[in-house]
């Protein structure tokens, strides 16, 4: 194995060919697959460097919603109520929780947290009891539901950019609407449709791509459980748009950013955001459709670091260019003619008797 | 590390004497995992859930086939092994040279891949995002960017660097990664 920090230039040239981040010649992938059936440690060297991106993007992202296994499992819809799979077995992890209270008074004390966390959210997942089934690598953890937005209710979200404090959407120009241009709401009667990339106030000096919808979420009175670092947001959203042209591109995603108490959110703006948050990750990009019949989901988690008191949710829908085309191709203020999110979920799970930290980890 | 087969044993007993909804709790058991072998073959995360969940459904339908004493895990692999193949099969067609690569270099390094994978078990890969969250900033955010398509383009418009620096960069992250796995100095 290669011990030099640096990548020899055949594994370079495999990495851009396998992950698609740049133009390889057809000669040079020929060779590197040559040379993959024939070199033991070249191949080595490849496949350690795909193991870890593929770990790494199942990671940092939350697992899907398998809506086709509660379908195939028959779990009722009404329990099931189109939620992640953390909230889906309900009746499960509430038949094991009794069993596990049952069991032993000594996991009694972990119901205590849940009272704090309920102060933040409306406790959703009640125990993940591996314990229960003799499971050493998963202990107990909850789920909090932090929000679940359909913009069914009013206020609508501002347009002022980063919000000033928690409770409140705020962003880019975008307005509350039903049914339009053949996109229905992914549930209830109301979606968000984002309309410009820009907000009041936004300076004219840099160029406007991606809309974005914010919320502060404030987690300081879990910072106990924030400083050992078992705490985890999860951040989910559905996107939808009505068609467009062939020749424009629009992706969505989802951030999360990490804040300290420090930072003074009433007049922040996003690039205060992006350089002061203590961590933040952005999931991956969705290319959107042009059937207005689909919603499409992205997701981000993130490990909450020491010192978090308040999360910053975003959800981000930018134009990008098309083929090789660069992104001065684009017009300075993007504006959408008809692209829309709803269904916002946010979730942390606190994992409370091991810390990952402790457990035992594989040589 | 992997799940005691015992007590997937008693909880594969649980969900044959009736409780299926217990099966919500292998998939979440297994979940990380599973995806994590399939998105180092895929690399797109949408296509490798895809697949985890047809995996997932299959070893549902397929269940009292399992013998009690194996390992699940490497059974459910089994199951993505072949959903992978398919799934390369059926996109070829309108396969691109980036598909066509990764479909060869899964072929190639098949065994390789699915040894690898007996050890990556889901607290391994949870290990990770603390391993991430100690590497230095600039790490951290290529390693937050991943490597998909434009991103390398774009963060090194945004880092003003090269592409090529892109690519050393997170190589150096998953090296300082490894390191910090296996228990050795913190990133």
């Amino acid at each position: 194995m290669n011990s030099d920090l640096h990548m020899t230039p055949d594994l370079a040239v495999f990495l851009q060919a396998w992950t698609g981040g740049g133009p390889v010649p057809d000669v040079d992938r020929e060779r590197l697959l040559h040379r993959l059936e024939d070199d033991a440690v070249f191949r080595a060297e490849c496949l350690a460097e795909i193991r870890m991106l593929g770990m790494l993007k199942a990671v940092q992202a939350p697992p899907p919603r398998w809506l086709d296994i509660t379908d195939v499992l028959g779990v009722s819809a009404s329990a099931v109520d189109a939620a992640p799979v953390r909230e889906l077995p309900r009746a499960v992890m509430a038949r094991l929780a009794r069993e596990t209270i049952a069991a032993g008074r000594s996991r009694r004390h972990l119901d205590r947290p849940i009272a704090a966390a309920a102060a933040v959210g409306i406790v959703v997942g009640m125990l993940c009891t591996s314990a229960v089934l003799g499971f050493a690598t998963r202990p107990l953890s909850r789920e909090t539901m932090l929000i679940r937005e359909g913009f069914e209710e009013p206020p609508a979200p501002g347009v002022t950019g980063v919000p000033a404090g928690p409770g409140r959407w705020s962003g880019d120009y975008s307005e509350v609407v039903g049914v339009r241009q053949g996109v229905k709401p992914a549930g209830g009667s109301c979606m968000l449709r984002f309309q410009r990339a820009d907000h009041e106030g936004s300076p004219a000096s840099r160029p406007h791509r991606s809309g974005d919808a914010m919320r502060v979420v404030d987690v300081g009175m879990l910072s106990q459980s924030i400083d050992r670092g078992v705490v985890m947001v999860s951040l989910s959203a559905l996107f939808n748009a009505a068609g467009f042209p062939a020749d424009e591109r629009y992706d969505g995603a989802v951030t999360i950013y990490a804040l300290d108490a420090d930072l003074p959110l009433d007049r922040a703006t996003e690039e205060i955001v992006y350089r002061e948050a203590l961590t933040s990750t952005t999931g991956d990009w969705k290319s959107l459709d042009r059937d207005p019949g689909t919603w499409q989901p992205a997701s981000a988690r993130l490990l909450l670091p020491p010192g978090t008191t308040r999360v910053l949710l975003k959800v981000s829908l930018r134009r990008m260019p098309v083929g090789r085309q660069g992104l001065d191709s684009l017009p300075e203020r993007v504006t959408f003619a008809g692209h829309f999110i709803d269904d916002v979920q946010a979730s942390l799970v606190i994992t409370e008797s091991t810390s990952v930290t402790q457990r035992r980890v594989a040589p | 590390m992997t799940t005691p087969t015992a007590d997937i044993d008693a909880l594969l007993d649980r969900i044959a004497g009736g409780e299926t909804d217990l099966y919500l709790f292998v998939v979440q058991r297994f979940e990380l995992s599973l995806r994590s072998y399939l998105a180092g073959q895929l690399y797109d995360l949408g296509e490798a859930d895809d697949l985890a969940q047809e995996v997932f459904i299959a070893a549902w339908r397929d269940l009292h086939s399992f013998r009690r004493g194996e390992d699940f895990g490497a059974w459910l692999r089994g199951i993505a092994r072949h959903r992978v193949l398919m799934h390369f099969r059926s996109r070829k067609r309108h396969a691109n040279a980036i598909d066509r690569f990764r479909e060869e270099v899964a072929r190639i390094s098949q065994s390789e891949l699915e040894s690898a994978a007996c050890d990556d078990g889901s607290a391994v890969i949870e290990q990770l995002l603390h391993c991430v969250s100690r590497l230095p900033e600039k790490l951290r955010r290529v390693v937050r960017a991943g490597l998909d398509g434009a991103r390398p383009a774009a963060l090194a418009d945004e880092l003003r660097a090269t592409v090529a620096a892109i690519y050393q960069l997170h190589y150096r992250a998953n090296q300082l990664l490894r390191t910090c796995m296996q228990g050795g100095a913190q990133p």
